[in-house]
């Protein structure tokens, strides 16, 4: 299907809506970009982006790579945003396996012109052409890094991408994922006198699904602590010299992150996922103590809405994820 | 060749959690027992309680803590726990039934305490309780008193507090002290009460709380002015031509006949609710977001307000009383036939005033509306700034028939944004016509905002009094009103009840901005 023809496919949907007397407004307030692979998981990311787009009054342009036989196609829906009914139009479209690039010039004619556009670059691909070019039009992306193939290249890639743009705003699901582990962390050492201890951590370990969420959870807690990264061994440098271990261990199968384990000279501070909840405990002398406490994640489109919607800008990620870049890149 | 990258941060230093720097705030750190004076009463059922609940169901509330109540109902324990259940269950609607893992957490930290509020027995049975808290429940000594009882024993309880030596001196933690309004029922026991208060805790450990400052439009204020270029410009006399702030409620007395009928609508509201709102739409940009920054500024607005004229209060200042009336569709009988009101009472349901600024930004020369009332036409609480009109009328007399700019910021019930600006009417002759960009918090965010009691709770517990009003700006407030106050209760109003349940307000209120030219905004 050629963009003259969506064009006036979207103008007879329009005229339909009118003749119809569709109660809604119609939205046209940004282009939400979403690139997703081919089933099984386009259906899913398809309706997340639909709500997204009701909310936030968008055009979406539906992007579906790899195997599978999508047609182009375009159709509008409509949905209730607070007491408003409001209707979007989306656009489907194929990228070409052979080609991927080719369908940028569809995308740009298709966006709405002097308006943002946001970019959902859902899977892996970071060092695709296609992404760098959607990039380019996209006011605000999330990406996901923990998806990437190989050990943390993800990671590596989009560190690249920041340092040749820094102006970039860009987020990392991986990232936003872990937001409750940062706060289970920070709360192993909320007690005064727990938060001295952490002068003598020597050991970050961190045990999860992938390399990308357990470097970005070691690369924060280095920020935090104003560490710096060896390139040569991997190890956090202290400010005063000293060394810390990170040490990333793969359990298959687990959502994210499972285990985060500080050791300090005389204890071990370890927060661990369980079901619901995370047990928070501290082995101390042969003892442990610990408590549960409720472990609340957001939803992956939550996430994403934030990050393309709402968050503002914060120069922790970006820290954080120069010393995770660095802790994987050996 | 070793290549290192390095990032400032802070270092691990003194007792801070360096970790924590920089997240979200979310749960509150500090453990605490937070002691509840007036437990059985209204303002702990419907807010203070659910509140609470609400800030452990969304996992603010720091992983220690405790609850003692303290009133005078012979309630036990578990009597206060129950009635805390119907508390959330009736009040809380969007915590969910207090049961299961979370509430059985919750309700073991709630104990109770029955007596006088000046009797010595009880407060040694709270140095107990605080120092059972202490070991069961790890508070570090820490503790919040919140005075949720009638004003006239806050002086009593502090008191108390410092005889059984459980003030600031004495205890192992920190120690803070909420106050509800009114903060004095004038300027001299306004005065009276602070002296009391100041003897045992200091103005950093004082939380005079105004539960409207805690509502998401009211900060929303100061995103609107301090993060957006576009209206500092305009934001002086040069371009505002009248300032209105409403505070309307369709709402009578209630069961609050009896308090109501000794404050009126102005203790009631303008001074505290109203006049704080005019701070902050009349204030500099601060230095900083820091508590004492704010409100640093604030009290300058209220140096600068100009006194009401002796001789000339009515000029200046309008009120008014209920009669009998309809509200949406429901007859509302006459403020007089409230219960527990006189049936001669004097006491005012509406008030209006009209303030100004002197100072460089504002010059003397913008009028301060403030109005709020009882059993009015609509409930709705705004800040309203109407601009100057252009200076020369372009479009000749087709096309003047536009209004003037205004910029609204809508409190309650629907919290938003709007701007009204004029645009040409299509077709060929040039109509202007004046139109209205429209924010409302509902949609815009898709999210809520924490409610006022949960906000203002929270910050307590953090130590950040931002949204806590400060000793010299109650005082500078009750400088403000208490002319008006003597000069009402020296002058019976003879035409009270004055206006219908249901209508905008008293004539009077119409004539105050008509000598000026202007008109309230429509309810």
């Amino acid at each position: 299907m050629s963009v003259e023809t969506i064009v006036a496919e979207l103008h007879r949907l329009r005229e339909a809506q009118s003749d119809h007397e569709v109660m809604g407004s119609t939205a046209a307030t940004s282009t939400l970009i979403v690139r997703c692979a081919a089933a099984p998981n386009a259906t899913g990311v398809s309706e997340a982006a639909r709500r997204m787009a009701i909310a936030h009054g968008a055009r979406l342009i539906l992007l579906i790579s790899g195997k599978g036989n999508v047609q182009a196609n375009v159709c509008a829906f409509c949905g209730r945003e607070g007491t408003e009914t409001v209707c979007c139009e989306q656009i489907t479209l194929p990228v070409d396996a052979g080609d991927p690039s080719a369908v940028l010039g569809d995308v740009d004619q298709l966006l709405l012109q002097g308006l943002p556009g946001y970019l959902w670059w859902n899977g892996r691909g970071l060092d695709q052409p296609l992404f760098s070019g959607l990039r380019r039009t996209a006011k605000r992306i999330v990406v996901d890094t923990s998806v990437e193939d190989g050990d943390g290249a993800g990671l590596v890639e989009l560190q690249r991408i920041l340092e040749r743009e820094p102006h970039a705003r860009l987020w990392d699901l991986a990232w936003l994922r872990n937001a409750p582990w940062r706060e289970m962390a920070a709360r192993l050492f909320d007690d005064p006198a727990r938060a001295k201890t952490l002068a003598s951590l020597e050991a970050v370990e961190v045990e999860g699904e992938a390399l990308a969420d357990a470097a970005l959870i070691a690369g924060w807690i280095g920020t935090q602590l104003g560490y710096a990264v060896s390139k040569k061994s991997a190890q956090f440098k202290t400010p005063t010299g000293g060394r810390v271990s990170f040490t990333y261990a793969r359990s298959a199968g687990s959502e994210s992150v499972e285990r985060i384990r500080l050791r300090v000279r005389d204890a071990t501070f370890q927060a661990e996922r369980q079901g619901n909840s995370v047990f928070l405990s501290v082995r101390s002398g042969g003892e442990q103590r610990g408590r549960c406490e409720p472990f609340v994640q957001c939803a992956t489109e939550q996430l994403v809405s934030d990050a393309l919607f709402g968050l503002g800008a914060e120069s922790a990620f970006r820290q954080s994820l120069k010393l995770a870049a660095r802790l994987v890149s050996r | 060749m070793t290549t290192t990258t390095t990032v400032a941060a802070p270092r691990v230093d003194g007792e801070q959690n360096p970790l924590r720097a920089g997240l979200p705030s979310s749960r509150i750190t500090d453990p605490c027992t937070i002691v509840l004076f007036g437990a059985t009463g209204d303002l702990t059922m419907r807010m203070l309680m659910p509140a609470l609940y609400s800030l452990r169901v969304h996992d603010m509330l720091p992983a220690d803590f405790a609850i003692v109540g303290y009133s005078r109902t012979q309630w036990s324990d578990d009597q206060f726990r129950e009635a805390m259940k119907r508390s959330i269950q009736q009040f809380g609607a969007d915590v969910g039934a207090p049961e299961g893992a979370i509430w059985d957490d919750f309700v073991r930290r709630l104990s109770y305490i029955s007596g006088d509020f000046d009797d010595v027995a009880c407060y040694e049975s709270l140095r107990k309780h605080l120092e059972e808290d202490l070991s069961e429940f790890q508070t570090r000594g820490n503790v919040l008193y919140y005075l949720a009882t009638p004003p006239v024993v806050f002086g009593e309880i502090v008191k108390h507090l410092d005889l059984a030596k459980l003030g600031p001196e004495d205890t192992k933690g920190w120690c803070r002290l909420v106050i509800e309004k009114p903060f004095g029922t004038d300027l001299v026991s306004a005065r009276k009460l602070q002296s009391q208060i100041e003897r045992v805790f200091s103005e950093k450990q004082i939380y005079r709380i105004d539960h409207y400052l805690g509502k998401e439009p009211v900060q929303d204020l100061l995103a609107l002015r301090f993060s957006n270029v576009i209206f500092e410009p305009l934001w002086n006399y040069r371009y505002i031509k009248s300032v209105q702030i409403t505070a309307a409620e369709t709402v009578g007395v209630e069961q609050r006949g009896g308090y109501y009928d000794r404050a009126g609508a102005l203790r009631d509201m303008i001074q505290n609710h109203v006049i704080n709102l005019m701070t902050l739409v009349a204030m500099e940009p601060p230095v900083s977001a820091d508590a004492d920054a704010l409100r640093d500024e604030k009290f300058k607005v209220l140096r600068a307000t100009r006194p009401i004229p002796a001789g000339r209060m009515d000029e200046f200042a309008v009120r008014g009383q209920y009669g009998e009336g309809e509200v949406a569709g429901k007859e509302a009988p006459a403020y007089r036939s409230e219960p527990d009101v006189g049936a001669k009472s004097n006491t005012e349901t509406f008030a209006a005033v009209k303030l100004s600024i002197d100072n460089w930004r504002w010059g003397g020369q913008v009028p301060f509306y403030l109005r709020s009332g009882k059993r009015l036409k609509r409930k709705n609480s705004e800040i309203a700034i109407e601009f100057r009109n252009v200076p020369h009328r372009l479009f000749g007399e087709m096309g003047d028939q536009f209004e003037a700019n205004s910029l609204v910021v809508r409190i309650q019930p629907e919290e938003g944004i709007s701007l009204s600006f004029n645009a040409k009417y299509p077709g060929q002759a040039m109509h202007i016509r004046t139109v209205s960009m429209d924010f409302a918090y509902g949609s815009g965010f898709g999210t809520k905002g924490a409610p006022a009691y949960e906000r203002l709770l929270a910050d307590a517990m953090r130590g950040n009094q931002t949204l806590f009003t400060r000793w010299d700006a109650v005082e500078a407030a009750w400088e403000v009103v208490t002319p008006v106050l003597e000069y009402w209760e020296d002058t019976r109003a003879k035409d009270f009840p004055n206006y219908a349940a249901g209508s905008q307000g008293p004539k009077a209120a119409d004539e105050l901005l008509a000598r000026e030219g202007e008109a309230w905004r429509q309810l």
